[in-house]
Parts: C-alpha cells; sequence; structure tokens
C-alpha cells in the first residue's frame, strides 16, 4: 500500500513538473486508435475564470497544441498483446503531434480501458483528535477506510474520497475547520491488473516518455461526456470503444462506479466480417458507411457492393440489402447492451435520483443506437461528445475522443485521491524526531 | 520505345516524372508495371498494420484476366457520399494521397482527364509482344526494380524517432540553425585571417578603399584664400600653414591648421572653412599695435594686451604710438596706457615709459627729464606731476632733471648743476650770508 502511495505521488510529482515546464502530454490507448494531445499550460488565450465566466475546472489553464492520431496496433480488450506493434502505434502517434506543436514532451498521462477494472466503495470512521477537523484528521479518515482484499496482482488505480461525514451530517464535500467529533468518508476505489498498466508505463518508457499519471478511460471519457448538472445529480456515462465498452456512473461530481465489458464495435466489424466472408477492413468499411439498427422498408431496397478480391466473380460481384446488414449488427449491439445493462443492475443505477444514461465513444455512432438504447437502459439516453477544450482540433470533437478529452481536463484539474493527502502523522518518521526532540528539550 | 523504357528499372515506379508534365499517354499504363515473379504485390484479407481498417483496400495488380481491375471501379458508382463524422473521424491522420500500390483505384488527374480509348491504343513504337503482354494484363517477367512492399508502416524507426525528438529539444534546434553555422563561419573566417599575407591583403584593400574614396572630386581641396585686413599678415599665414594643393578635404585637419594659424603674432584669432568649390577659405583676426616697446635692440609692437604683434624696424615707423620699455614692461601694459591717457597734458613731451625692476615705471620725458613714478598709486602720482607741471607752478619748464614721486607723500625733485648752484647763490644772498 505505501509502494502504491510512493508511486502515485511520484507521478504526481512528475505531472506538477511537467506542468511547470508547460508541456505535457495526454495519450489515449485504445483498441481501435491510439491518440495523443499536447497540452500547453498558461497559454490559453479563452475566456478565463472569474470575470463573467464561472468555474471551468482548469480548462481555461491549457491549450491543445498537438494531435496526432493513429490505428492503434497489438491492442485487444484494451490490453497490450504485443509489445512492439503497439510501442509503434505510440510513437507515431506521439510524433505526429509533436510535429504538429513543434515541441518535444517528456511527460504523458494515460488513459486505458483494459485491465479489468473492479471497482470498490470503502468507508472508514475515526474520532477527531482536536474540537474541529484538521488536515491530519482527514489523512486519518482517509487510513482508516478498511481496504478491500483486491486480490493478487491488482493495484489501485484511482482512491478518491466521495462524502464525508461529520458526526450525523453527511454529504459534506469539505470538512476542514468544521466543528464536530466524529469524521467519516467513504471512498471510491477502482482497482486495475498490474501487469496491464506495468506493460503500459513500459511501452512508454520505451518511446522516451515518462508517465506522469494514469486514470481510467471511463472515468475520464465521463468526466468529458457528461455536463456538470449530470455530474450532480447522477448519470451513466458509456463510452463504445473498438474492444471494450465502459461504464461509469457519477453522482455528486464524483464517479461512484466503473466496470468495463470486453466487447465492443471491433466485435460488430467481426460478426460482419464472418457472416458476409469479407475481409475485416471491408467489414468495418460497410459498418461505419452503411451500418444501423433499425431496418426500415427502404433498407431493403438499399443494395451495397461487398467487393473483394478473391478473383473468384461470382464472390466479388456479391452484394447485401441494408436489412441485412443491419440484422447482423443488432444482435451484437443488443448483447453488448444487455451486458450493460446487467452491470448497470448491479451497480444500482435504479436507486439513482436521476438515470441519465449518456452514450459516447467511436462505437456511439451507429445510426438507431438512440432509439435501441432507450429501449434497453431506460428512457433518459442521449449522445454524448465531448466538451470543448481550448485549441481542440475538429477532427478531435467526435464522440470518439471523450476519453482523450477529460483526461485533458483531468491532468489540468485532477480530482483529490487519497495519496495526495498526506499520510497521518502517527507513521510518518516525524514523530520519533519530534520524540527525540523532546526528550532532548527535556533533559538539557 | 516507351515500352522499352517502361523496362528501364529506374523509370518503372510510378511516380510524377521529375518537374514536368506527365507523360502522355502513360507508358506505364500499357504495360504493367513488373512485378517479382511468383508473388503478389497485395494479398487481400487482413488490412496491413498501420492502416485504418475502415481503409479502402489496396487492389492488388496486375488484375485478373477477366477484368476484375473493374470491381472497384463499380463499387465506386453506387457509393452514397460518406457521413460528415466518417470525414471527421479519419482526417486527422488519413493520408491525402494513397499510400501506395493503389494503381487502379484512386485515378490520377492525368488520368482521368483523358479520353477512355487512349487507354488501349496501341502506343507508336510499341512492340507486339510487349502490347499482347499489357492487354492481357501479364508483365514480362524480367524482373525490374524492386517491387513495393505489401505494408506500409506509417510508423517511425526508433532511430527516426529519437531524431525527431532530439531535433524538437530547443537547444539542440538552437545550436544546430544558429550556432553551428556561426561556429562553421567563424572557423572558416578564423583560418583565413590566419595567413599573415590574408590579413595584409584586407587591410591593404581597405587602405587602398579609403584612399579612392578620400580622393573623389567632392573631397578635393585646390586652394586657399586668407582674408585680413593686411596683406603681410595673410601671406604670412599661408606660408605658416605651409600646404600644397590640392589635396583631400580629409587630409586636413582644421584644428591643427588654426592652432598654427594663431600661432602668428599678429593673429588674434583665425577661422577656417572647406567652402564649396574647394577652397580653404581663412579668416584671420590681426591684432591692433596699442605700443611699441624696445625689447632690447629691437622694437616690437605690442597689441593692448602686452603680446607682441610684429617687429618694427624704426621708431619713426609709427610714430603715432607710444614707447615703452624695460623687461617686463608689456605684461604691464594696461597701467602704462592709463599712465599714457593721464599724461595727456605732457604727452608732447613724453619719449616713453620705461618699467624699472619689473615692479614701477618711469616717464621719460625731453630735456632728460624723468619722472619716477611709485610700484602702487603710480597714476595719481603721474596727475600729482602733470597738475605740478600744467598749474602755476610749471614743474616740469623748470630746471628739474627728476621728479621722484617713489614716496608720494614725500615727492623729491632733483635739479640740475646749474640750478642747484644758482639756488645756493640765492640762498646765500638771501640770507647775507658771505661768500667763500
Amino acid at each position: 500500500m505505501t509502494d502504491l502511495y510512493e508511486s502515485q505521488r511520484a507521478m504526481r510529482n512528475l505531472r506538477r513538473q511537467a506542468m511547470q515546464r508547460g508541456v505535457i502530454a495526454v495519450m489515449d490507448i485504445g483498441t481501435h486508435k491510439v491518440a495523443c494531445l499536447i497540452l500547453k499550460f498558461g497559454a490559453s488565450d479563452g475566456p478565463q475564470e472569474g470575470f463573467g465566466v464561472g468555474n471551468m475546472a482548469g480548462q481555461a489553464a491549457f491549450r491543445v497544441i498537438g494531435a496526432g492520431t493513429t490505428c492503434s496496433r497489438g491492442i485487444r480488450f484494451g490490453e497490450i498483446a504485443a509489445m512492439r506493434e503497439t510501442e509503434r502505434a505510440v510513437r507515431t502517434a506521439l510524433q505526429n503531434a509533436q510535429k504538429m506543436a513543434q515541441t518535444r514532451v517528456d511527460h504523458a498521462i494515460l488513459t486505458f480501458s483494459g485491465g479489468d477494472i473492479r471497482s470498490y466503495g470503502l468507508e472508514g470512521n475515526v474520532e477527531i483528535e482536536a474540537d474541529r477537523v484538521s488536515e491530519n484528521d482527514i489523512a486519518r479518515v482517509l487510513d482508516a477506510c478498511d481496504t478491500p482484499d483486491i486480490g493478487h496482482g491488482r493495484e489501485v488505480l484511482h482512491a478518491q474520497p466521495v462524502n464525508f461525514v461529520l458526526d450525523h451530517r453527511s454529504g459534506l464535500s469539505d470538512p476542514r475547520g468544521q466543528a464536530g467529533r466524529n469524521l467519516g468518508c467513504d471512498m471510491h476505489l477502482l482497482s486495475v491488473g498490474t501487469d496491464v498498466v506495468q506493460n503500459l508505463v513500459h511501452c512508454l518508457k520505451r518511446c522516451d516518455v515518462e508517465v506522469a499519471g494514469l486514470a481510467a478511460a471511463p472515468y475520464v471519457s465521463g468526466r468529458a461526456a457528461l455536463v456538470e448538472d449530470e455530474q450532480e445529480l447522477g448519470a451513466a456515462a458509456i463510452d463504445m470503444g473498438g474492444g471494450t465498452t465502459s461504464l461509469s456512473i457519477f453522482i455528486k461530481g464524483h464517479m461512484i462506479y466503473a466496470d468495463t465489458v470486453k466487447l465492443g464495435g471491433d466485435h460488430i466489424t467481426g460478426d460482419i466480417a464472418k457472416v458476409l466472408t469479407i475481409p475485416y477492413s471491408t467489414a468495418e468499411r460497410i459498418k461505419t458507411l452503411h451500418g444501423g439498427l433499425f431496418a426500415t422498408g427502404q433498407d431493403d431496397r438499399q443494395r451495397i457492393e461487398i467487393g473483394g478480391n478473391s478473383g473468384d466473380w461470382d464472390k466479388d460481384r456479391r452484394t447485401i440489402t441494408r436489412t441485412e446488414l443491419i440484422g447482423i449488427m443488432r444482435p451484437r449491439m443488443g448483447e453488448i447492451l444487455e451486458e450493460l445493462r446487467a452491470r448497470l443492475d448491479i451497480a444500482g443505477f435504479d436507486h439513482l435520483p436521476s438515470q441519465q444514461v449518456v452514450l459516447t465513444g467511436g462505437g456511439s455512432q451507429v445510426p438507431g443506437l438512440l432509439e435501441m438504447a432507450a429501449r434497453v437502459l431506460g428512457t433518459q439516453v442521449r449522445l454524448g461528445r465531448p466538451i470543448r477544450v481550448p485549441g481542440l482540433p475538429q477532427a478531435a470533437t467526435a464522440p470518439g475522443y471523450s476519453a482523450i478529452v477529460g483526461l485533458c481536463q483531468y491532468a489540468a484539474h485532477p480530482q483529490d485521491e487519497w495519496w495526495d493527502f498526506d499520510i497521518p502523522a502517527q507513521m510518518f518518521a516525524a514523530r520519533p524526531l519530534k520524540r527525540a526532540m523532546k526528550w532532548f528539550r527535556d533533559n538539557w | 520505345m516507351s515500352a522499352l523504357k517502361s523496362r528501364d528499372p529506374m523509370n518503372s515506379a510510378r511516380t510524377q516524372p521529375q518537374g514536368g508534365a506527365w507523360l502522355w499517354p502513360d507508358p506505364q499504363e500499357v504495360t504493367a508495371p513488373a512485378v517479382r515473379a511468383g508473388r503478389p504485390v497485395r494479398s487481400g484479407g487482413l488490412p496491413a498494420s498501420g492502416q485504418w481498417p475502415s481503409d479502402p483496400p489496396a487492389p492488388f495488380w496486375p488484375p485478373a484476366p477477366d477484368g476484375g481491375e473493374r470491381a472497384p471501379r463499380a463499387l465506386r458508382t453506387v457509393e452514397p457520399p460518406e457521413p460528415a463524422a466518417f470525414e471527421e473521424y479519419d482526417a486527422l491522420t488519413l493520408p491525402e494521397k494513397p499510400i501506395r500500390g493503389t494503381f487502379g483505384f484512386q485515378a490520377n488527374p492525368g488520368y482521368s482527364a483523358a479520353p477512355a480509348q487512349a487507354l488501349h491504343a496501341p502506343m507508336p513504337g510499341a512492340t507486339a509482344a510487349a502490347l499482347g503482354a499489357a492487354q492481357a494484363g501479364w508483365a514480362d517477367p524480367v524482373p525490374a526494380g524492386p517491387a513495393p512492399s505489401p505494408a506500409f508502416d506509417p510508423s517511425p524507426s526508433r532511430l527516426a524517432y529519437r531524431l525527431n525528438r532530439l531535433w524538437l529539444t530547443p537547444l539542440v534546434r538552437n545550436f544546430l540553425r544558429l550556432g553551428l553555422p556561426l561556429l562553421v563561419v567563424a572557423a572558416f573566417a578564423g583560418a583565413w585571417a590566419s595567413k599573415p599575407e590574408n590579413r595584409e591583403m584586407v587591410t591593404g584593400q581597405i587602405a587602398q578603399t579609403v584612399e579612392w574614396v578620400q580622393n573623389q572630386p567632392m573631397f578635393r581641396v585646390t586652394g586657399i584664400e586668407v582674408e585680413a585686413r593686411s596683406p603681410e599678415v595673410a601671406l604670412g599665414v599661408e606660408q605658416l600653414l605651409g600646404l600644397s594643393f590640392p589635396l583631400s578635404s580629409w587630409d586636413l585637419d582644421l584644428t591643427d591648421l588654426r592652432a598654427r594659424a594663431e600661432s602668428l603674432d599678429a593673429v588674434e584669432r583665425a577661422w577656417l572653412q572647406i567652402r564649396s568649390g574647394g577652397v580653404l577659405e581663412v579668416r584671420i583676426a590681426e591684432r591692433v599695435p596699442a605700443m611699441i616697446w624696445r625689447n632690447g635692440e629691437v622694437l616690437d609692437l605690442v597689441d593692448d594686451e602686452g603680446h607682441r604683434v610684429a617687429r618694427l624696424a624704426t621708431r619713426a615707423a609709427r610714430a603715432d604710438l607710444p614707447l615703452i620699455a624695460g623687461a617686463g614692461a608689456p605684461e604691464a601694459i594696461a597701467e602704462a596706457q592709463a599712465l599714457w591717457t593721464a599724461a595727456a597734458p605732457i604727452q608732447g613731451r613724453i619719449r616713453g615709459l620705461v618699467r624699472v625692476g619689473e615692479r614701477r615705471w618711469d616717464v621719460v620725458l625731453d630735456r632728460n627729464q624723468r619722472i619716477l613714478l611709485p610700484e602702487t598709486g603710480a597714476l595719481e602720482a603721474l596727475e600729482r606731476v602733470v597738475a605740478m607741471s600744467e598749474g602755476a607752478q610749471q614743474l616740469l619748464s623748470r630746471d628739474v632733471t627728476i621728479v621722484d614721486m617713489r614716496q608720494p607723500v614725500r615727492p623729491t625733485l632733483r635739479l640740475t648743476a646749474e640750478a642747484m648752484t644758482e639756488l645756493t647763490r640765492n640762498r646765500t644772498e638771501t640770507r647775507g650770508a658771505p661768500r667763500r
């Protein structure tokens, strides 16, 4: 636990260092694409906070000066399957972004959706030392949270205090300085497989870039795709990626649940390729251009040339109707949505006051998904695009870029995590030193 | 000829001709590009790594004999316009041009603008065998040139990536773009200048250029023009300056020339100016002689400040000026002038003023008379003498040799010997003393 604390603190220091230097890269290593944005801090010419402009959550602090995207290679289900290939893809994206920004970056913040994300809710309770809550009390209550057994080979990715309870008052966001006796805390903990993270860090290290932070893709895409009201009132953000579909639930501005389904747009493409016996690339193209989820009478008449280069004339001349294509895509999408429904039920999404569902990610662009998701997930469904940040290229405003845009926000305005508070003084080495000083003073 | 040319390995790559228009008809269109025997250029199926899966599949070459190459075109005709989302999605990194090997699919502009039948028109000079091979869709089995690699990899190599990052490092970049060229230039310049003959050449060149510029007609001074009251002084100044014309105005040091001109005693002040037309104009303010100073054996004119003006040959040449004599007389010339003015009633009798011991003045009159004046209060003493001389006493008309006013409270007279004798006799007679 201390080891993790140290490593997360080291990453936080790297992040601060990079921000002082002014340039940091954010990278989304996904199954379908590897995207990289380069942020410049302290150079935004956009609106500044404070003059008729509300809280911008740090967005006014930075500007995107470089962007690079490439199709990802060697990645399955958001995890690295072929290190060299992934490294090439990361290099391509980084070099394109650096070329656009005309600067080199040495620090990168990563987001990824693999690693079998599991979320835990923890709670802790302490008597406070003085009559008012101090920083040390916060650290103690965070430390008092009972750590669940997250399993062997797993690591804590996020540990965010989401709620504080002081005596009988709950829902406090910042209890410091308040009078009370008993301080309680709810913490949301997200764990991932250590190996997945290690692989990503190693891959970035091979590209001469230091990892200055890690964030789970559902968390950051939720930050980008949900508007502030939805984050406050409660909403679920569903990021439909290529290899995974991830899900995060927000309430009162904090993420309280995150999960991933190992199904995504690539599976739909695979279905099309298998059913029609066409190359994967052709299937992807047909899906992107003609795909849909609700068939109408007109779709029976619209014939799609499949094409092919097998040399067999009859095979290469085949056409299908759009209805057939929809018939291939629909069951798989239904499966994904059912899985999501199950995860939402596990999380107790039904009990939230507001049941807004926001679909984002590249897979959410399938026509008709809104209606289909509304049937499965509930009535309040909308498609979400990432929030606009200064300098973001037009090409990166598509729903597929929610995670990386959210990562920009995360870099500029990170949420307090457990390791952002100091270790309680009892555990700290300063205590024996203090005792020695006291002994010295008493005896001499 | 074109068919032969197409077999040339250097020309087999289907690229735009360097710096020129397209060859038309394109020889490459008729004869298929060379393929390595036994290996298709592009195998369909899985997408190449580094290519978006949704990219159009790269058609393979050679086309199937039964017209398989028409298939992609047929597909193109029924395609609806692509949704905007797709364009946005891919616009970030999709290359604008086809990467490689898309021969039949992405038509180049020259290709599509041409009439269709020109594609299959026999080319002048093409051999029947080559044409037949071309129309059959098979190339000559001659291996020519490197086959394009089946999978295009857009990712930079590790080395290229590192070099790129190095290039984007500000320090390295500034050094390479500014520091290194400066260093190289400085090194070459230093090596060149380290040879003495090169340095001499440079200094020689500079001197030559300076001389050439200074000798331009606009800088040439051809004469001198001295304006003075007296022609003697003008001539003297001209000779003193000793300039030989023509010369360049760059060589004239006017301050120095002015000092030289003013070193002439008769010149009080000189103004020098190089006038247009290449004339050095010298205007002279001369000293005005106020007195004559007998300096030993010679006579010098001095002005009212006591400065020597010129040598005087004879006293008679300037009989209008008073004469002073004695060492240190010019230094006290202001007092001499005051005395001269005060002595206006007896001016006709004054032969000169003599400075005695550089302390006091004597006024020397004719008839060997002399008025000795004190060091201080000489003017008042002289006025008293003049008053005694002009009044009833007629002092100076008498038989007096020296009027000694050196003690102003006790003026003393020295009489001539005869006057003394007469005075003694008179006194004796007056007292009735016996004659001795």
